[in-house]
């Protein structure tokens, strides 16, 4: 599994994908964490099928006893399925996760791990000395949602926002704006199901200061390309299976 | 009888031995490079170190060597890896169709429990043939690092012979040493997951 270094101060920021040891049919996914002192939070850990990639990954970076928190944007199987395997390896740790979706996450698998539900409004983490914010994103696609800001960083992670279907080999980062979108716009069309909360988010996101905007999906976008971004996704219109149905 | 580990733990073991030789590779390449520049020197000393050609020569084979084995440890590491999690989601489910079993005994049922344990049998065996493997190879990274820090003794011993090489000469055999001490830790710390491993009970 591929692992970049993407943000080095005080904390760091790590990107773990492009797995070469997933099975073909199961979709690609991005992994991250944020390290900063002895403690870790990783972010949407992924499906079970990643599972022992993911910890191979993550422990040529830190102790196992350094992984304390878990992430899950929301409750989907590429997302989280792997938390029984966690709960076993850090039985410690806390998962951090929409509260509306307790009761269909502990299927996965959650007897050890504390579960920590975000209220839907939000809230904030901290991670050794590093805040995180959690970002509402309802109804992108998930009807309880979270994204992840750091403000020091300048770093959103945006879980299905931004994400992209690619092939295994492709590139961490945008190389192309404009040819890029074409690889973005059925999953935003089909997936997100909502022109009002898509509204909503834009208006929330616009306020912050984001140099880097990670999707759990595809590529990152850096610099310009996350305003692009933005401009384009406003433009799209979304939830097209009421129309095509 | 076979003895079985417990797949949580050997998940764990495995990813902190590849952990470890991830890190003793980047080291490795750092002593290549060390073995590429000690090349250097004995070549523009010529005849005024004429000794340490040899050595040298030795030294670059080693290096490349250590960097080959320590990726193949880790690549076998991995692997572990993914048999330990499999065996592991293979025993959550015998014990899923045991609990279905006394719910309500069925004879399918205990056809699939009667395959799936001859698949745990088999990943076991296999698991525990790779992780002694792996045992061997890290002593044999570990023979590579002793004879690296006896390099370093030869560099050290010829430098006191030349005055125009002596600081070049003894900043390499420091080096050497430094490195290999290094990867020699990293050994010893991947070492020791597997013999706490080894020594737990399931």
């Amino acid at each position: 599994m591929e692992a970049k270094l993407l943000f080095d101060d005080k904390h760091q920021w790590y990107v773990f994908a492009r797995d070469p040891d997933k099975p073909d049919k199961i979709i690609d996914t991005n992994q991250y964490m944020v390290v900063s002192g002895k403690e870790s939070l990783v972010l949407d850990p992924g499906g079970i099928e990643i599972f022992s990639s993911m910890l191979s990954t993550i422990l040529k970076f830190i102790p196992i006893e350094q992984v304390t928190h878990l992430f899950a944007s929301h409750q989907d199987p590429d997302i989280i399925s792997s938390l029984g395997m966690w709960d076993q390896v850090i039985p410690h740790a806390k998962l951090y996760t929409p509260g509306l979706w307790e009761g269909f996450i502990r299927h996965f698998g959650c007897e050890n791990i504390e579960f920590c539900g975000i209220e839907d409004g939000g809230g904030e983490l901290k991670i050794g000395e590093t805040v995180l914010q959690f970002i509402p994103a309802h109804y992108l696609h998930s009807s309880a949602n979270f994204h992840v800001y750091d403000p020091v960083a300048k770093i959103l992670f945006s879980g299905d926002i931004g994400a992209a279907l690619e092939p295994q080999d492709s590139s961490l980062f945008i190389e192309n704006f404009d040819t890029h979108c074409d690889k973005m716009r059925f999953f935003h069309q089909r997936w997100m199901p909502s022109n009002e909360a898509k509204a909503h988010w834009l208006n929330r996101v616009r306020k912050l200061d984001i140099e880097m905007m990670l999707p759990q999906h595809g590529r990152i976008f850096r610099g310009k390309e996350v305003g692009q971004f933005m401009d384009w996704f406003e433009a799209l219109n979304v939830g097209i299976a009421l129309d095509n149905s | 009888m076979v003895k079985e580990y417990s797949p949580v733990k050997s998940a764990i073991t495995s990813s902190q031995v590849a952990g470890e030789l991830y890190r003793a590779s980047g080291i490795a390449r750092q002593l290549s490079l060390a073995a590429k520049n000690s090349q250097a020197v004995v070549h523009r000393a010529g005849s005024k170190v004429a000794g340490l050609k040899v050595i040298s020569e030795y030294f670059a084979d080693l290096a490349l060597k250590t960097i080959k084995l320590a990726e193949e440890i880790n690549r076998i590491s991995l692997d572990i890896s993914h048999m330990a999690v499999e065996r592991w989601r293979q025993n959550t489910l015998v014990g899923h169709l045991f609990d279905s079993q006394e719910k309500n005994e069925n004879e399918k049922v205990d056809q699939i429990i009667h395959v799936t344990k001859r698949k745990q049998l088999d990943i076991n065996n296999r698991f525990n043939i790779e992780i002694r493997s792996l045992e061997s190879q890290l002593e044999e990274i570990q023979q590579y690092m002793q004879a690296s820090r006896v390099v370093a003794v030869s560099f050290r011993l010829e430098a006191t012979q030349t005055d125009e090489y002596q600081g070049i000469l003894e900043d390499m055999a420091n080096n050497i040493d430094i490195f290999s001490e290094k990867i020699k830790q990293h050994v010893l710390d991947a070492k020791s997951h597997i013999d706490r491993l080894l020594m737990s009970n399931i």
